[in-house]
């Protein structure tokens, strides 16, 4: 009776364990809200965080369907497929750099005049390319166009969008490090690893 | 039979307070580790990649004040080639010029030197920051109390290797440099 029992147990346990859902599996599909809630996952491998200190710098990879969908939904100027294959030409990123537990913006810290403030405005909207770069296998590529998002004190955080224009020899399985030469919070450097196949494989948004 | 349970009791109860006194020993001491400070700090890749930066940086600075140097040099000897055929005010002249040269050469030259010395600290308290917040974050996830940092020449006198954790740390450090890990 006792055998017959432990094998009841064993075999609902081993039920129960093939039954569990694969976390790591990726959605077919999802619609906007969700999928933007998908590419902020860590877990799916689109967005890659560092902290020093109390300060976090998120790395977000921004998938040409997820753009081309983002701009549909403002301006119907082309239709779906021209723009996503417009934005497949391009490797996009948003980095976000803000303070961990504390709502303070994070461009005041550690500024002690309007001047150093200025400098820093200047800093993060036109000496960005200089600071920021992506490597694939052996070859380094300067990014064709970084933006500040300004949010002028509404968010407590700083937004920049990056774009780098797609290498035509990259292939699934590469990693993609984009390198952020902290000169603004001087933090140093960081890097963001990302890995192409990750990149290709998101979900279709309905 | 009634002693034989006696015993038995009496073995699993001494059994089970060594084991309490065992767990709460292991809980509630006091975990200290240690790291070679040194080897940690040129282990990190971080500060490699530092390094590299500033030796390309110092590279190009050399190179200008090797040109700067060059051209003073080449002012000099055209001047002393020239100087048979110069009159005397033309002579005070071109003696004034170089002097300025010469000073201008020399100024810019400690510039230089001083910018050197300022990024290679700001290039090294960066990369020190960085070890001194992962090396927190690492403390705290471990669960250790305390993590001492050694060199070579002093501060801990002595410690068992069990309690050197430099390798596994510089290991997390890189992996987390590199962006291999969360």
């Amino acid at each position: 009776m006792s055998r017959k029992l432990i094998g009841i147990i064993l075999i609902i346990v081993t039920f129960m364990y093939s039954c569990k859902s694969d976390k790591h599996s990726i959605p077919v599909s999802l619609d906007f809200k969700g999928f933007e809630s998908w590419i902020s996952d860590e877990e799916n491998g689109l967005v890659k965080i560092r902290e020093y200190h109390g300060l976090e710098f998120s790395m977000f990879y921004l998938p040409s369907t997820y753009l081309a969908y983002k701009d549909k939904k403002q301006a119907n100027i082309m239709n779906k497929d021209s723009l996503i294959d417009y934005y497949s030409q391009t490797l996009n990123f948003m980095m976000r750099v803000r303070l961990i537990d504390k709502n303070p913006n994070v461009l005041y810290l550690g500024i002690s005049s309007i001047e150093e403030y200025k400098e820093r405005i200047m800093q993060l909207n036109f000496g960005l390319d200089s600071l920021l770069k992506m490597h694939i296998k052996s070859k380094e590529y300067v990014p064709i166009l970084t933006s500040f998002e300004n949010t002028y004190g509404i968010s407590p955080y700083a937004n920049v969008n990056i774009v780098f224009i797609l290498p035509k020899d990259i292939k699934e399985g590469d990693e993609v490090d984009i390198s952020f030469q902290d000169d603004i919070f001087n933090t140093g450097i960081q890097h963001f690893l990302f890995d192409y196949t990750q990149m290709k494989t998101v979900p279709i948004i309905k | 039979m009634i002693r034989k349970h006696g015993y038995f009791i009496t073995l699993i109860s001494l059994t089970l307070s060594l084991l309490m006194l065992a767990s709460y020993h292991y809980i509630f001491s006091p975990k200290i580790k240690y790291v070679q400070t040194d080897k940690l700090v040129y282990g990190y890749e971080g500060m490699k990649e530092y390094q590299q930066i500033y030796q390309k940086k110092v590279g190009q600075l050399k190179a200008n004040v090797d040109s700067l140097g060059l051209d003073f040099e080449r002012s000099v000897e055209a001047y002393k080639g020239n100087y048979a055929k110069l009159g005397d005010a033309q002579r005070r002249e071109k003696e004034g010029l170089l002097q300025k040269q010469e000073q201008n050469f020399l100024r810019y030259k400690e510039s230089v030197q001083a910018q050197m010395g300022k990024e290679d600290s700001e290039m090294t308290g960066k990369a020190l920051e960085q070890i001194s917040s992962f090396v927190q974050a690492y403390g705290k996830k471990k669960g250790y109390t305390l993590i001492l940092g050694t060199t070579e020449t002093g501060s801990i006198l002595y410690g068992t290797p069990n309690e050197d954790i430099t390798e596994e740390l510089l290991k997390e450090l890189n992996l987390y440099y590199k962006g291999k890990t969360k």
